[in-house]
């Protein structure tokens, strides 16, 4: 199945067949709604908790409002959701450990996630923050894969690794930035030492 | 004109999927990252990945073999040394070869034998389970090794003179 024909998106209610299937609606934190499945849901620890914490019926999705996940966007929530749907039904995969760990990225997801760099940082996001193992597996294994044949200096450019000297310059200037408010409380604390006060607070 | 390389900010990721994409690095790709910065270093490290086992061979080629129970080992080759060449001493090879998953690499190198030897043991969790001394070993300044591997487990000879072997024991069992 290409990604374009996923069922995932506005979902044609003719498709569904004669029993009724237990839909929830959702909304992306730019107003985008999309209707998922229940049994797409399931692949989401964090979403599979929450609708059953609900305990919504069907009316209760028709007539109250999308659930609201206002820390993902819609490009990015149609990716998590198209994902769902196409491995709705599918165990999830228990780590055991192994170092490497191996994963295979099947053609649907490979597809799917032929995206770009920004895009992608924003799946894995969303996939660990929805708890969703195996998209967390496949889309990591796809960063993974970005370091097949470099040298150490490559790796370094290709996930943007800083030096030591950089990490140094980089905690002086947070240290830098923290300074003035430090000292304002320093000050504040002798100033209050002065006028014979015990305690700071 | 500059090479454009897509790049990835992986150290701004949610520590699980850092750790994630690590684990499935293979092991070598581990090792290049760590060698980037004492960050990195101590990040690996942190994911607690072990190694089964770490052995260094000597033979006319100086080895470090690394295993792991998903069964990649990685395989470092710091020297090689021809029979006409004089007694090659362990200091820091310009190169390092590199075998992993049917790949060889070569990059080049920085740290000297002992320095990558902490290195390997700091970040895959293990000490040298094995020192192998093998057929032509002698091609190498015996003291060099012994300063440059330490904290061995266990010791094999399994070739060479008399002699050798005797002053190996007599090195190694201080």
């Amino acid at each position: 199945m290409s990604v374009e024909n996923a069922p995932v998106v506005d979902v044609d209610e003719a498709a569904i067949p004669v029993e009724k299937k237990m839909y929830y609606r959702f909304e992306s934190n730019d107003k985008k709604e999309f209707r998922v499945s229940e049994l797409a849901i399931q692949q989401s620890e964090t979403l599979n908790r929450l609708v059953e914490a609900m305990g919504y019926t069907s009316e209760d999705v028709e007539n109250k409002p999308a659930i609201a996940i206002e820390n993902i966007d819609g490009k990015t929530l149609k990716l998590v959701f198209q994902w769902c749907e196409h491995h709705k039904g599918e165990a999830i995969p228990v780590d055991d450990g192994s170092v490497p760990k191996i994963v295979e990225i099947p053609e649907f997801d490979a597809k799917l996630m032929d995206i770009d760099n920004g895009l992608l940082f924003k799946l894995i996001w969303a996939a660990d923050y929805l708890n969703i193992v195996q998209l967390l597996n496949v889309s990591c294994k796809k960063v993974a894969n970005m370091a097949q044949g470099k040298t150490p200096a490559q790796l370094r450019r290709v996930y943007l690794l800083p030096s030591d000297e950089e990490d140094e310059a980089a905690k002086r200037a947070a240290q830098e930035a923290q300074d003035p408010r430090a000292r304002e409380v320093e000050e504040e604390f002798e100033e209050r030492k002065r006028q014979g006060g015990n305690s700071f607070f | 004109m500059n090479d454009v390389v897509s790049t990835f900010p992986l150290l701004r990721l949610p520590i699980d999927a850092i750790l994630n994409t690590f684990r499935t690095m293979d092991p070598v790709q581990i090792f290049g990252v760590s060698l980037l910065s004492k960050k990195t270093k101590n990040i690996v490290k942190s994911f607690k990945i072990t190694a089964e086992t770490l052995k260094v061979e000597v033979t006319d080629m100086f080895k470090i073999n690394l295993f792991f129970p998903s069964d990649t080992p990685l395989h470092f080759k710091l020297y090689q040394v021809s029979e006409n060449q004089s007694l090659q001493e362990l200091g820091t090879p310009e190169n390092i070869h590199i075998h992993c998953n049917s790949q060889e690499m070569v990059w080049t190198n920085s740290m000297n034998v002992k320095q990558l030897l902490d290195h390997l043991k700091f970040i895959f969790h293990k000490q040298i389970d094995l020192l192998l001394f093998k057929e032509n070993c002698e091609r190498f300044n015996l003291e060099s090794v012994y300063k440059n591997v330490t904290d061995v487990r266990k010791i094999t000879i399994s070739s060479g003179t008399h002699e050798h072997n005797k002053r190996i024991l007599s090195l190694f069992q201080q």
